[in-house]
């Protein structure tokens, strides 16, 4: 391949990289935002794989084995955890609007600036080493490539001709493009996140087709590298016959020491927390980002292998297996997309780091001091706003060109994860500050600043200072040589204790004194107010609403407040902030008014953004006048909105409560006025009924009593009306006492096995006189088998009685006769009476069978009936478990149909709608209805 | 007082990293190592790659979204 081709291409692909992060840039600009998606989320995350992961897991792999795992499993176990943890670190900086590592170690404590200081300091002498190690591996993967087969030693070029420096200046320039455009360090840097997500992406697919390429095509599978490499004795190691290269010590120092950098690097923090859109998005990454560490890891093992067998020990330096290996085999291209792979990996990370990097020396470091400096109207001039970013751009490039002196400095034969796991044991320092400050309230700014510098120191004497002065004494090589004869003193056997190797050497005394000089000197310090606010209000941020939160109690003006707002975050936007605050009020501000307690409070938080917490609380203080609140004044007004809330959300809960009381009461309410207009109908309408024959009986008397002179005839006659009506009044009450006896349900009634021929056969012969008084005549059809029923006799006789007597009733006997019929419908028994009456109009068919109903347009003026006999029916075939009907068509005659079920089976196995009435037919349950 | 969480949602997500942590560490991994092989692999490495993909496995059931009991808020 020409050179030409080799040297253009990362920097063609650096371009596509400026070209997806304007584009992402432009999109979130007109909200289409790329970043609100929880697989963006993921893949920025997986920054964490750099080159380290690309290139010198291989390397590690070829000399012990699984010991380059725990990098990875750290994370896998810490992101298992990331739902309790994580979730609550992304809510306490959303709410304090916290933008790095220092600033929210400084905020924890106190809105301390000396430990947010301090945390800047440890993060950049920490990460410097790290970022050169990204840039030497990009140089030299880049030597590889060109050069290969001839080894060649990386950066030894002149300056000009180094590409390391070339990468670094782009990369400068794209963390500047992407990284530094918004004063306010909440702002998502969404071009930034989509770009190394698109990283992700291309390392993965990159690090797999090499590995399958290994694996597959250049040998028989896993199976077969296993089984080379085992009949080589030089190279058995790797497979670990004795258990873990470096004893369970070292894991489980490395799993403890990933799972820290996983959540407390710099980089990690900056995408995992501070361009988290959303926390549920940690739903997702909590499983898929271990499964993305997974797929890239599957390989390692395999090249590592491959390598070992190909190219044997010493001939290639095993980091570059990876790229040596196609390019060995001839295939250019894919050993150039593998570079491109590695070259994303070292590349993301260096944006991220250097981006966060910036922002935290920014806030915490170079702003603190400027403040300080009182008079410098120089600054005032330029423009906060305008000297904030350009400082960030400044610190950004200084950031870069201190790692390219680091890579140049120090350029040997560094292992490339050695040098990564020293900037692990650094960032590690970060753990107990930020966990202990997260969920112990005693934890103390004094406690703090103890345990960070104690393990810094440890940290600086142990690893940093051994690396600078001897590089060859690295991590993973044993304490002999240089310090020898320090006993007590030697940095990779501090205090006499030997036996670990240097990185959990490191660790364990780091975080020894980091951990107990944090615990111990808070026991014996006192916190200041401002401590124990934020320390309650970072450990409770799940059960309070700190939005309420008011830690001023001096006083300010509008005016002032706009104005401060405004030398940092521009004109427009200050006013703009002040006007929703207003708006949200729901009354408007004035300039000379005095600011509220809560708007002082959003002011703080929006400065804490652009200039980090501790810088923010300095440009506060410096026009509020007045004290802050005391720790008890803002725990008070804490409880009392947080009381405030849990008696509305009970109040809520009891007015629900009562609601549905209510409700309930309501519909009860309506049943009973229901019932008791039915009771007063039925009086109303039995008291009627009754009246009327009682006032013939009375009238007729009363002519008796009055006029003697009444012909003995005309005598006759007015008695035979008042017999006529008695009978009709015995009749009518009669009735209306079955009524109410049927009403009550099956009492005293009998259930038996009948045959519903022989009920119709005594009813037939009950009304054979009224049939042969109207001279009607009864057609009956009865079918030859018996018709078995449950029921009680007397009733059912009755049931029958009365659609007879009322079907005789209203026949017309010129036009024929009544008809009755009974047939067999297993598993129903039909009982049919029709006659040839007017019928009954379609709107009537439903009342006939309530109380009292009278058709009401019938020929005669006085009704037939007592509006009784239908309504007996009804409810005596409802306590049958049957249904009543009436069909005709009018001038017909109607037909009365009853369907009774079958005795046989239980009754409660019948039919849907009989079922639910009776559901023990043994000993019949009273009906309520 | 995570309103809607599931109320056991973080003690078995605390259980899982517990039990995470000693897949990965000395009484269990001290059992697969040794020189035995399995599909032609050493039973080590087997078994470090099988236990990572049941424990991220674990996560992702435990931490679906409405599993039983509701989401969280």
């Amino acid at each position: 391949m020409p050179q030409w081709a080799i040297l253009l291409t990362p920097f063609l692909y650096l371009g596509l990289l400026f070209a997806i992060a304007y584009w992402a840039d432009v999109r979130a600009r007109t909200s289409r935002s790329m970043v609100n998606n929880p697989y963006v989320y993921t893949l920025s995350i997986a920054v964490y794989c750099t080159a380290w992961t690309f290139y010198g897991s291989v390397g590690r792999a070829s000399q012990d084995g699984l010991s380059f795992l725990p990098i990875y499993l750290g994370p896998t176990l810490a992101a298992v955890l990331w739902w309790i943890v994580l979730r609550k670190i992304i809510r306490i900086c959303k709410i304090h609007r916290i933008t790095s590592i220092a600033d929210f170690i400084a905020s924890r404590y106190g809105k301390s600036m000396l430990l947010g200081g301090l945390a800047t300091v440890i993060a950049v002498v920490g990460i410097t080493p790290y970022i050169a190690l990204q840039l030497k591996a990009v140089s030299a993967s880049f030597d590889v490539l060109l050069n290969f087969p001839e080894p060649v030693a990386a950066g030894t070029g002149a300056l000009v001709e180094d590409k390391a420096l070339w990468v670094a200046a782009l990369l400068a320039l794209f963390a500047i493009l992407f990284g530094t455009r918004h004063v306010d360090a909440t702002e998502r840097l969404e071009g930034m996140v989509v770009a190394v997500a698109f990283e992700s992406i291309v390392k993965l697919v990159a690090f797999l087709t090499v590995g399958v390429f290994v694996t597959w095509m250049l040998f028989n599978g896993p199976a077969d590298l296993v089984n080379r490499v085992a009949m080589e004795p030089a190279m058995r190691e790797m497979l670990n016959p004795s258990g873990l290269p470096g004893g369970y010590t070292s894991w489980v120092a490395l799993t403890v020491l990933s799972m820290a950098a996983i959540l407390f690097l710099p980089r990690q923090f900056q995408v995992t927390v501070v361009e988290n859109v959303n926390e549920d998005h940690l739903r997702t990454a909590a499983w898929l980002f271990p499964l993305y560490l997974f797929l890239i890891n599957l390989f390692v093992l395999p090249i590592a292998m491959a390598g070992l067998i190909y190219f044997g020990d010493g001939a290639v330096n095993p980091d570059n297996y990876v790229l040596a290996l196609p390019l060995a085999e001839g295939h250019e291209l894919l050993a150039l997309f593998v570079y491109i792979g590695g070259f994303s990996a070292a590349t993301g990370m260096v944006i991220v780091a250097s981006i966060a990097l910036a922002i935290m020396v920014s806030n915490d470091l170079v702003m603190p001091s400027l403040l300080r400096l009182r008079h410098l109207p120089w600054i005032e001039r330029l423009g906060l706003r305008r000297l904030i970013i350009y400082l960030r751009r400044l610190i950004l490039v200084l950031l870069l060109l201190l790692g390219y002196a680091y890579f140049r400095l120090t350029d040997d034969d560094y292992a490339l994860v050695s040098i990564g796991l020293i900037s692990f044991v650094a960032v590690a320092q970060f753990a107990p500050p930020i966990l202990f400050g997260m969920y112990w309230k005693g934890a103390s700014r004094a406690g703090a600043l103890v345990g960070l510098s104690s393990g810094f120191l440890i940290w600086l004497y142990t690893l940093f200072i051994p690396s600078v002065i001897d590089p060859n004494h690295l991590p993973g090589m044993s304490s002999e040589g240089l310090f020898e004869g320090m006993w007590l003193l030697n940095p990779h056997a501090l205090f006499g204790l030997e036996g670990l190797d240097a990185i959990s050497h490191a660790l364990l005394w780091s975080m020894l004194f980091n951990i107990g000089g944090l615990v111990l000197v808070s026991l014996y310090t006192r916190q200041s107010d401002m401590e124990r606010i934020q320390a309650a209000l970072f450990v409770d941020v799940f059960e309070r609403s700190e939005r309420d939160a008011r830690f001023w109690q001096g006083t300010t003006t509008v005016g002032d407040l706009e104005e401060l707002l405004a030398r940092f975050t521009g004109e427009a936007e200050a006013a703009q902030a002040i006007r929703s605050y207003s708006l949200g009020r729901g009354a408007p501000l004035t300039a000379d008014q005095e600011a509220p307690a809560a708007l002082i409070n959003l002011a703080e938080r929006i400065l804490t953004g652009h200039v980090g917490s501790a810088s923010a609380r300095v440009m506060m203080s410096s026009i509020v006048k007045g004290e802050a609140l005391t720790f008890e004044g803002v725990m008070e007004i804490l409880d009392a909105t947080s009381r405030a809330i849990e008696y509305g959300r009970q109040l809520e809960q009891k007015s629900r409560e009562l609601e549905r009381a209510t409700a309930e009461l309501r519909a009860a309410n309506q049943r009973l006025t229901e019932l008791d207009r039915l009771k007063d109908e039925f009086v109303s309408m039995v008291s009627h009924e009754l009246r009327t024959p009682l006032t013939s009986i009375r009238a007729f008397g009363e002519i008796l009593l009055g006029n003697r002179d009444v012909s003995p005839a005309q005598q006759q006659e007015f008695l035979q009306v008042i017999v006529k009506e008695s009978e009709r009044l015995t009749r009518l009450i009669n009735q209306v006492l079955d009524l109410s006896r049927i009403e009550s349900g099956w009492g005293d009634w009998q259930l038996k096995d009948l045959d519903l021929r022989d009920v119709v056969a005594d009813a037939v012969s009950a009304t054979s006189q009224l049939f042969s008084d109207r001279r009607v005549d009864l057609v009956q059809s009865l079918p030859d088998t018996p018709c078995p029923l449950k029921g009680d006799s007397d009733r059912l006789i009755q049931l029958v009685i009365n659609l007879l007597s009322n079907a005789v009733k209203f026949t017309n006997p010129e036009r024929g006769p009544v008809r009755l019929e009974l047939l067999l419908d297993s598993p129903w028994v039909e009982l049919r009476v029709s006659d040839c009456g007017p019928g009954i109009p379609e709107h009537e068919r439903q009342r006939v069978f309530e109380k009292f109903h009278q058709i009401s347009d019938q020929q005669a003026g006085k009704p037939k009936g007592s509006g009784l006999g239908l309504a007996i029916c009804k409810r005596i075939v409802d306590l049958h478990w049957g249904r009543i009907d009436v069909d005709n068509e009018p001038g017909q005659g109607a037909t009365f149909t009853v369907r009774l079920p079958e005795a046989g089976g239980e009754h409660c196995d019948l039919a849907g709608d009989v079922s639910h009435r009776n559901r023990n037919t043994g000993t019949p349950a009273r009906l309520n209805r | 007082m995570n309103r809607g969480q599931h109320p056991r949602r973080h003690e078995r997500l605390v259980a899982l990293f517990v039990v995470g942590c000693l897949l990965f560490s000395y009484p269990l991994m001290d059992l697969f190592s040794g020189d035995g092989r399995l599909f032609g692999l050493p039973v080590l490495w087997l078994y470090v790659f099988i236990a990572w993909f049941l424990v991220i496995i674990a996560t992702g059931l435990l931490l679906r979204r409405g599993g039983r009991g509701g989401g969280d808020r």
